[in-house]
């Protein structure tokens, strides 16, 4: 058993193979050898570490793809599986928050999982939806907008 | 290159590895001693993007969270560009439309190249080139021709060392200082030059048998000999417009290839001009390339970041047809190969009792390239190479331990050698050596690594003086032997012929080489009629071909020549127990610092035990002119510092081979 704790000071409890889904504790955890004493883990908060955990507890028995394997197919493809899709389906901060604990704590699939999740919700948005979506300012000046426009109206074309 | 059809874009996507993207203006004219490769002047990007550091010295407020939005905004600009690497072409081009943040992220050019290359080009094979890669995906996704960049340039800069990068590594020189060759002689050893009437036998015994590189001058005696000398990007165009040919990632027809070529001059033209404005001591570096100022390329979109390394042009068809036409020449002091310059080597007696000078030429011819014994099974060997300014090829190995000469008919070409056993800094080389990474695009290479290499290569104070430099012009050949690491990089756009061999001065090493490690041998084929496809794959040997290749090798050796093949085998196995002992020794040694695994940490892996050996420069400069009687002593030497280093680059590390096999 691992125990980690996080920046609000709460403690986590787990399996080994389940923390070792994080490269970064894996790492720790072969640099330090077995030990009782608690992992810190400032850089994230218990809501976020125990939805991260659910993500590692269910994945756990899934072989860990070493860094550059599959990188291109990865890459662009945006589909992701159903019980992902449904442990993703969170709120703009949570999926924050977890693209940035996955990226911190180096756990690749989730990372993925997250940009994907990203990328699927400005798929197919035109330029306002995508402002709205995320509260972006236009910044453009009217004329700015209509040449940057004319810039890119062949994707509309279909 | 296929599995480096994105390792342009890849390696700009990854975040900057050095800091230095604050440059301070003018700073290069307080110091004596001028950098040796980075500018530190910075042109304004087209769409106002400036390096992360800018953003610690302004006071007006970030535009980060108002035009990225709240979510994006906080995520790390690498995290930025892997959720936008995943959206189709139109996608990117909407967010284009979002707002000026968005902008700079969906303008990212290394992303459209992928998209271009990776996805709507099947085999990053396109039909033509529109000006950038943004515009040649939405050519060839929407069939017609799509607007460059909108000239609307942000008034508020945008702040991100990742997007600034590909703009910085534009005006990040190379070839700085090259061409005032006294100012680099001093700090680099430069490639020896010798003339062009150098004899056959000179060149053996003093370069080949040493496996000392060397620039062959061109012939002054008015007549060249090289009937292709001239021969631009244009002017393969009009000879061999319409066949295909690869160059790198990209397969294209030459036509579009030269469109692609003269696009990216114009844009490096461009720079030029801007630097020239910014600091008259920059003109010196481009001075040369001014006067090769293509016409206006149909397709150019100003607004565009150039590809910071131009796709480099590397064809295995086109030379036979240049043979055809008589355009192909092997420069004459590497045609022919005299046994009499190896001095344990006897003279082949083919068959016929009586050695007539006639069959002394045939053979002489033969030794020359002795994988031509293996007829249509040889790897291919015979390259037309051409690119822009900035194209070339990084550090890498020829394969199969063969040489090469390189003699560029126009443009001209710098250099950079380092011996066999001395791994180029910012190169990773697997323990066997059978890989070859090298993270960088060549011109990031010379903003992160090339001072590095200088101050432990070059001749300076700490330096051990192995780094060798030079420039070859147009109708001039470099050598490159056995075994050498090497780095090119074209100074001006340009056309250039290059072959790999085998002659008797590598003939232990290939030896050697393909009877050990034969899961490393690459390019031989199965010479079975009619397997030769579409795929170039096809016609590649299985790994049980490979193990048997080198067998079929030797039987072929012996049926040429009985002699030459005993002496070559003696010496293979002079090698073997070579690299047997140092193996040993290395294990000694690893043992002996407690150093149980071999994940050595590459700069110092390059570095490793090189003080204590002498310099490769110093074993040559004792002696290696003073004729026949030290020549064995120094190919066991030279054979040594084989057995030390990593070996060739194949297989998965072909982003470092210039020879696509």
């Amino acid at each position: 058993m691992v125990v980690l704790e996080t920046s609000d000071q709460e403690r986590f409890t787990v399996d080994k193979d389940v923390a070792e889904r994080s490269l970064l504790i894996k790492q720790m955890l072969d640099d330090l050898g077995d030990s009782d004493m608690p992992i810190p883990l400032p850089n994230v908060t218990s809501n976020v570490l125990k939805k991260v955990l659910e993500y590692c507890g269910h994945h756990r028995h899934e072989p860990v793809l070493p860094t550059d394997e599959g990188e291109e197919s990865r890459k662009r493809l945006t589909d992701i599986s159903e019980w992902d899709q449904k442990f993703i389906s969170v709120d703009q901060e949570m999926l924050f928050e977890i693209i940035l604990a996955a990226n911190y704590l180096d756990i690749k699939p989730l990372l993925d999982v997250g940009c994907k999740t990203v990328a699927n919700m400005i798929k197919g948005k035109t330029p306002e939806e995508i402002r709205r979506l995320f509260n972006i300012q236009n910044d453009f000046t009217p004329e700015e907008e209509a040449q940057i426009r004319k810039e890119n109206e062949w994707a509309e074309d279909r | 290159m296929a599995s480096t059809s994105t390792s342009a874009s890849t390696s700009t996507m990854t975040a900057p590895s050095s800091t230095n993207t604050q440059p301070t203006r003018k700073r290069r004219r307080l110091s004596p001693s001028p950098p040796a490769t980075l500018s530190t002047i910075s042109l304004p990007h087209p769409l106002n993007i400036k390096p992360a550091g800018n953003a610690l010295f302004t006071s007006s407020p970030s535009n980060r969270s108002s035009t990225l939005g709240c979510l994006l905004s906080r995520l790390p600009d690498d995290l930025i560009i892997d959720i936008t690497s995943r959206l189709t072409p139109r996608d990117l081009a909407r967010l284009s439309s979002v707002s000026s943040g968005c902008r700079a992220f969906a303008n990212h050019e290394s992303l459209w190249r992928t998209l271009c290359l990776d996805g709507v080009c099947p085999q990053g094979q396109i039909e033509a080139w529109y000006g950038s890669w943004k515009q040649t995906t939405g050519a060839h996704l929407t069939g017609k021709a799509v607007p460059p960049l909108a000239a609307v340039r942000p008034a508020q800069p945008f702040y991100s060392d990742v997007l600034y990068l590909p703009h910085r590594l534009s005006f990040t020189l190379i070839g700085h200082g090259e061409r005032k060759g006294e100012r680099r002689a001093a700090k680099v050893h430069q490639v020896e030059r010798i003339s062009a009437n150098t004899t056959t036998h000179d060149f053996h015994t003093r370069y080949a048998a040493l496996h000392r590189p060397c620039i062959v001058e061109t012939p002054t005696d008015g007549n060249s000999s090289i009937p292709g000398l001239g021969m631009t990007i244009q002017g393969l165009k009009e000879r061999y417009g319409q066949t295909y040919i690869r160059a790198e990632a990209v397969r294209a027809r030459v036509e579009t290839y030269a469109d692609y070529a003269a696009c990216c001059t114009r844009q490096q033209e461009e720079i030029r001009r801007a630097m020239r404005a910014e600091d008259q001591d920059q003109e010196e570096e481009y001075e040369h390339a001014a006067s090769t100022s293509a016409a206006h390329p149909p397709w150019y979109d100003p607004q565009t970041i150039p590809d910071e390394s131009p796709y480099y042009l590397f064809d295995s068809t086109i030379p036979t047809q240049l043979h055809t036409d008589g355009l192909w020449t092997v420069p004459p002091q590497l045609a022919s190969c005299p046994s009499s310059a190896y001095p344990a080597a006897p003279t082949p007696s083919p068959s016929s009792p009586s050695s007539s000078s006639s069959s002394a030429t045939a053979a002489a011819q033969r030794n020359a390239d002795l994988f031509s014994l293996l007829s249509t099974r040889r790897p291919d060997y015979r390259w037309l190479i051409a690119g822009p300014a900035r194209s070339g090829s990084g550090w890498h190995k020829d394969p199969n331990y063969t040489s090469a000469w390189n003699t560029p008919l126009s443009g001209s070409k710098r250099w950079l050698l380092l011996p066999p056993h001395v791994t180029p800094p910012g190169v990773y080389v697997s323990e066997d050596g059978a890989e070859v990474t090298a993270p960088l695009s060549l011109v990031e290479w010379f903003a992160d690594f090339y001072d590095e290499t200088l101050s432990r290569h070059g001749r300076g104070k700490g330096g051990d003086g192995q780094l060798l430099e030079g420039v070859c012009e147009a109708g001039e050949t470099v050598y490159v032997p056995s075994g050498w690491w090497h780095l090119v990089v074209n100074l001006e756009s340009g056309v250039a012929l290059t072959q790999n061999f085998l002659s008797l001065a590598e003939l232990p090493d290939v030896l050697e080489f393909m009877k050990n490690r034969p899961e490393q041998i690459s390019g031989f084929k199965t010479g079975v009629e009619g397997a030769q496809g579409e795929d170039e794959d096809d016609d590649a040997l299985s790994d049980e071909g490979k193990a048997k290749i080198y067998g079929e090798f030797v039987a072929a050796l012996k049926g040429y020549d009985g002699e030459l093949a005993r002496w070559a085998l003696q010496g293979a196995e002079r090698l073997e127990q070579q690299r047997g002992q140092v193996r040993k020794a290395d294990a000694a040694a690893a043992i002996g610092a407690g150093a149980g695994t071999g994940a050595v940490l590459p700069g110092k892996h390059a570095n490793g035990g090189d003080a204590a050996k002498p310099s490769w420069w110093q074993r040559l400069k004792s002696g290696g002119d003073e004729g026949q009687a030290k020549t064995e002593a120094h190919l066991t030497t030279a054979g040594e510092g084989f057995s030390l280093g990593g070996l060739l680059g194949e297989g998965d590390g072909e982003e470092l081979e210039d020879v696509p096999w």
